[in-house]
């Protein structure tokens, strides 16, 4: 018998851009006990979702190519990056909050699409599908830490931060609950109960936990 | 594919008669090479047929000594050829320069040396020599009618001015004779340059052509590394990750929670719970294991099928055009009447439309005993992947259309058949490039339609290889038209009654 440590539950939701159902069920249920999943399958799918998630995701994974779309996952993360002019983008592509978190990413291209023209429109990483989901959950832990570093180091997030008091409004489709309660210091240091094994199952997304 | 030369031709039929002269020697060479051969045997030719004009130009004036130099100097440079039909080019070149510098000094010293207009021709030797022989024979060319030169001026100086044969009218013929032959000479050079940059041109722009068709074909090869991966990996990425995310669920280790510190606990595979917690001493429980609905395991599963067909399905398409490609492909053709085809079709593919809410009809206008000698797998094949392309291109709109016919052309009979959808049609630029392998007309990553797009090009390869025809004729929001014409097997040809 050896002492393990609970899996931590990914603070934010990750929002997959992705056209074909079997990719999605891959990643829902491989990621769907780690954290909220929203799935958009399309471009303007996935603007709606940013829109009503403010952008705070805590990574977006992105499809390059997205069938019957109007931009493909690389002019989308362009677009979310705020680096493509205005008057070429669609008009649902158009005034969408800032979009911070990193951006991964995954695609069945092998290497036609090449790093620094991923890295350029604002892309974070790439990995290749099949996705070795190790490496995957390495990245979104790594984002996780980060963000919550974030959160702990900006004091006073009320008056500077509008997010926390907005975060109540427009939580869209699927799984939009993931979003814990305002983080206010991040202090609390919650013991791990009720945490690993219960989450298991698929979709099943489990309470709000605010970081270790 | 377009079949890309390995050599270039050198360009000009006017070659032709010159290379039968050089024979054997012309063969194998490269365009340098042959280049050089020709302009030899060009130029020996040339001077062969000169060279009598001037013999009977001096003996009417009866200068027969300038005669006898000048068929002395044809003989020299005539009998070059057949040095250059030996293969010895640079020899064939120095004799024929040398049989030329003869004469030209011989008639010199005859016709009072630095006066004499025929001296006029001696630059034509280095430029002989550069074209033939290359700059360190233009050299060695250029210093001999110079050390001439200066010979016959210095024995001008010294009062040697050697014989002049000529005079009077005689002398002034000469000396218009000379003057007009340097000038047709110096004209037929520039030319020849002339023609020479024009033929570089030619070769300039067939290696630039050679050069955007290698470009091409790399752009292609990409493109179909690019959708290829992309098939592959799709598939692969359910077939993989499905199963471990469910073995992850099932094959998951127990785990005992305790009571009193929380903390979490992994049990080895036989492991009985212990009594105590190991940190606190609590209490410790057993975790609730992870639990798969079967609804969701069998969806999941299903998945996996799926995507593994799918694989198969790019798998076979990819070995079937590799195969068409090194022309290995070998048809078991036996005789099988038309009839027989279409069943064969419409058991396939009557449920794949009827999935996708498209109409499908068959429409016999040929006799149903028509006889066909095909490879019944790959005339189905083929028949199937185009006319599942029309359901996949109809978007669930429409009925699709197959016609049997026959026809005639040039006496021999034609089985034609037809399918024709109301889908979104082909623009016409995209026509020319649907047969070719790893093409879809909508390649980017936004593309609405999966595939290899290697579908319409098997069945191409695969009708022509039956000695057959695919046609394909469309308008974009209209729909498209596929034509597959076959022969009719000779020993059974009776007509339909279309």
């Amino acid at each position: 018998m050896k002492k393990i440590e609970p899996a931590t539950i990914w603070t934010s939701p990750v929002l997959y851009v992705e056209d074909e159902l079997p990719n999605w069920e891959v990643v829902e249920l491989r990621l769907g006990n780690r954290c909220t999943l929203q799935w958009a399958k399309s471009s303007e799918e996935a603007c709606d979702r940013v829109r009503s998630q403010k952008g705070e995701f805590l990574a977006i994974l992105m499809d390059i190519q997205l069938s019957g779309s109007a931009l493909d996952g690389i002019q989308l993360t362009r677009a979310l990056r705020g680096k493509e002019a205005v008057d070429k983008l669609p008009d649902f592509a158009r005034e969408l909050p800032r979009v911070t978190c990193p951006i991964f990413f995954v695609t069945a291209y092998g290497n036609l699409y090449s790093g620094p023209q991923l890295t350029d429109a604002g892309a974070d990483g790439w990995m290749p599908k099949p996705v070795d989901f190790l490496k995957l959950v390495t990245l979104l832990s790594r984002a996780n830490v980060m963000r919550t570093l974030e959160t702990l180091m900006s004091p006073g997030l009320e008056p500077s931060r509008p997010r926390p008091a907005m975060r109540g409004v427009g939580r869209g489709g699927r799984g939009g609950r993931g979003e814990g309660p305002p983080r206010r210091t991040g202090k609390r240091r919650v013991s791990p109960s009720n945490k690993s094994h219960a989450r298991r199952k698929g979709s099943k997304v489990p309470q709000p936990q605010p970081t270790r | 594919m377009p079949v890309v030369p390995t050599r270039v031709e050198a360009p000009g039929g006017g070659w032709a008669a010159v290379d039968r002269l050089l024979g054997d020697a012309a063969r194998g060479l490269d365009p340098q090479e042959l280049r050089v051969a020709r302009l030899t045997a060009a130029f020996s030719i040339a001077l062969s047929m000169w060279g009598p004009l001037f013999a009977v130009f001096y003996g009417l004036m009866g200068a027969f000594r300038l005669s006898l130099f000048v068929v002395l100097a044809v003989a020299v440079v005539g009998t070059s050829l057949i040095a250059l039909r030996a293969g010895k080019r640079v020899l064939a070149g120095h004799q024929l320069l040398l049989g030329l510098l003869g004469v030209l000094l011989a008639i010199g010293a005859y016709t009072r040396g630095v006066f004499s207009p025929t001296l006029m021709w001696l630059p034509v030797l280095p430029v002989i020599a550069l074209l033939l022989l290359g700059r360190r024979a233009a050299l060695i060319w250029g210093a001999v009618p110079i050390a001439a030169v200066i010979l016959f001026t210095v024995a001008a100086f010294m009062g040697i001015e050697g014989a002049g044969v000529f005079s009077g009218k005689h002398l002034i013929a000469y000396h218009a004779a000379s003057l007009l032959s340097t000038v047709v000479l110096q004209a037929s050079l520039a030319l020849l340059f002339e023609s020479a940059k024009a033929q570089m041109g030619e070769e300039l722009a067939a290696q630039r052509d050679l050069v955007t068709r290698a470009e091409e074909r790399s752009r292609m090869k990409s493109d179909f590394l690019a959708s290829t991966s992309h098939e592959l990996r799709t598939p692969l990425n359910t077939i993989i990750n499905i199963p471990q995310g469910l073995l992850d669920i099932l094959a998951a280790p127990r785990a005992v929670r305790c009571a009193g510190c929380s903390e979490l606990f992994e049990l080895e595979e036989a492991e009985a719970v212990p009594a105590q917690c190991p940190s606190c001493g609590g209490a410790l429980a057993l975790q609730p294991a992870p639990e798969l609905e079967p609804a969701t395991t069998s969806r999941l599963l299903r998945s996996v099928v799926t995507s593994g067909q799918h694989l198969l399905m790019v798998v076979n398409d990819i070995l079937d055009y590799s195969r068409l490609e090194a022309r290995g492909q070998v048809l078991a053709r036996e005789s099988t009447a038309l009839e027989q085809v279409l069943q064969q079709l419409e058991g396939v593919i009557a449920p794949v439309a009827q999935r996708a809410g498209v109409g499908l009809v068959l429409q016999r206008d040929a006799a149903p005993t028509t006889q066909l000698s095909v490879d019944r797998v790959k005339l189905a094949q083929v028949l199937i992947n185009l006319v599942s392309n029309a359901i996949k291109f109809s978007n669930g709109q429409g009925e699709v259309r197959v016609i049997a016919s026959t026809f005639e052309e040039a006496g021999h009979g034609w089985v034609q058949l037809l399918v024709r959808d109301q889908g979104i049609g082909i623009a016409p630029e995209n026509l020319s490039v649907i047969f070719e392998g790893f093409r879809q007309v909508d390649q980017g990553p936004s593309r609405k339609y999966g595939g290899t797009g290697l579908g319409l090009a098997i069945s191409k390869r695969l009708v022509e290889l039956h000695g057959g025809r695919l046609k394909v004729e469309s308008a974009l929001g209209r729909g498209s038209t596929f034509r597959v014409q076959l022969p009719i097997t000779q020993s059974h040809s009776q007509r339909g009654t279309s």
